[in-house]
């Protein structure tokens, strides 16, 4: 009786995951935990870095299959949420809704500041190709750059899906370090002068003009390309829904509900497919390092294009706007405005600086979509 | 190492081609928007 009963206790400690711990689950707990504090205690994108740390902690506990292929739950958010395409651009519906495209509108011209961002993005994709980076994996790590997360991850799940989850905790984290990756390298490329100069009043835009612009907006930018086609129809959608004021409580279940809902499965997904296998190579720290290097260069090259601009018209931009192209929607506007009160405390830069930041997020999609074209 | 400066080229490129379309854009609304609301007076 008692063999019996110590063979069954033996029999269950077998199949049990506590005697499946490798040292690799344990690192990714530890990851896990980092990512953890991140977000409850620094509050760094808590709203994703959440789900991600705990998709990241539950997907590496042996023999629970959460990502075993056609079985596990976690894996069949991830199959039919990320790699058939579905939540980034329900993302993008949701984010179109609280889009307010009116200070782009006010100010066409700052729309260059958003494609001047861009550069740093293949900058980015140049350098880690010649780190040893297949073209779809330097494609993948230039987009974080464009510190835009739903459209990171809808790149890598569609060129590189080994890389998914380390892209999108890159740009994540690098997105909400906005604050301090981004002032450093304004005041290297601005002088005193530059970042003190007032910004002429913007123009009053129609209320039609709104309405017609995601219309309009979207038929030049699918057209041009095509594979931008999920992500860009989707935003202008949720955006149109918001401009009519006909559809109140669709815009408003877009702005909130779905978000909400697909953005908790977007991270435990993402989260999910850390796993120590795919995550513990030294080639993880090169994504990393080129991730931060992504969003210095993006910063440096929106900055220069706007002193371009300022060579080029008359009426001068203040340089610092250019580092509100890379999206990070509002943050990185809200740091050019930091920055700009720094030099002069009555220059009020974020209206301003809300064109080029919202001209970011249509140019990391247009970015996106040239990669899928040339790449994917 | 060629097909990285042409993707690099072209995309750079392009960008800023799209982002060219989407400013002719909003400038052609909105110059079509104030003749419509100025009831067709230059």
């Amino acid at each position: 009786m008692t063999q019996e009963l110590l063979a069954s206790l033996g029999g269950l400690a077998a199949r049990s995951g506590f005697t499946h711990v490798t040292w690799g689950h344990g690192v990714m707990w530890l990851v896990a935990a980092g990512l953890m504090y991140l977000a409850v205690v620094r509050k760094f994108e808590p709203l994703l870095l959440l789900p991600i740390a705990f998709g990241v902690l539950v997907a590496n506990l042996p023999l629970a299959g959460l990502m075993e292929p056609n079985e596990g739950l976690l894996w069949r958010f991830y199959h039919y949420g990320i790699q058939w395409e579905v939540i980034p651009p329900l993302i993008f519906l949701g984010l179109g809704a609280l889009t307010d495209f009116g200070p782009l509108l006010s100010q066409p011209k700052l729309i260059f500041l958003g494609a001047g961002a861009q550069v740093g993005v293949y900058i980015t994709f140049f350098c880690a190709y010649l780190m040893g980076f297949d073209l779809k994996e330097a494609g993948t790590i230039g987009i974080i750059g464009g510190a835009d997360g739903p459209t990171t991850i809808y790149l890598a799940s569609r060129m590189a899906p080994q890389m998914l989850g380390t892209v999108a905790v890159a740009a994540y984290s690098y997105m909400a370090m906005v604050p301090l990756i981004q002032p450093p390298v304004m005041k290297l490329l601005t002088t005193e002068a530059e970042r003190r100069i007032r910004m002429k009043r913007t123009r009053k835009v129609h209320p039609a003009e709104k309405v017609i612009f995601p219309v309009v907006g979207s038929l030049m930018v699918i057209l041009l390309v095509p594979a931008s086609a999920p992500l860009m129809a989707m935003f202008m959608l949720g955006n149109l829904f918001r401009e009519s004021k006909v559809v109140d409580r669709l815009t408003g279940t877009c702005q909130n509900e779905l978000l909400n809902i697909v953005t908790i499965f977007l991270g435990i997904s993402v989260g999910a497919t850390m796993s120590a296998e795919s995550f513990l190579h030294a080639r993880v720290i090169f994504v990393f390092l080129l991730g931060l290097g992504a969003f210095v260069v993006s910063t440096a090259s929106g900055v220069l294009i706007a002193k371009l601009m300022n060579l080029l018209s008359r009426d001068k931009i203040n340089p610092l706007l250019g580092a509100a192209g890379v999206s990070a929607v509002p943050m990185a506007a809200r740091v050019v405005h930091k920055v700009g009160a720094e030099a002069d405390r009555h220059n009020y830069l974020l209206m301003y600086a809300m064109g080029p930041n919202i001209a970011g997020v249509l140019g990391t999609l247009i970015a996106a979509g040239v990669f899928l074209t040339l790449l994917g | 190492m060629e097909e990285a400066i042409r993707v690099f080229v072209s995309g750079t490129a392009a960008v800023f081609l799209g982002m060219g379309l989407v400013y002719l854009s909003i400038r052609v609304v909105a110059l079509a928007v104030g003749w419509v609301t100025r009831g067709g007076e230059p």
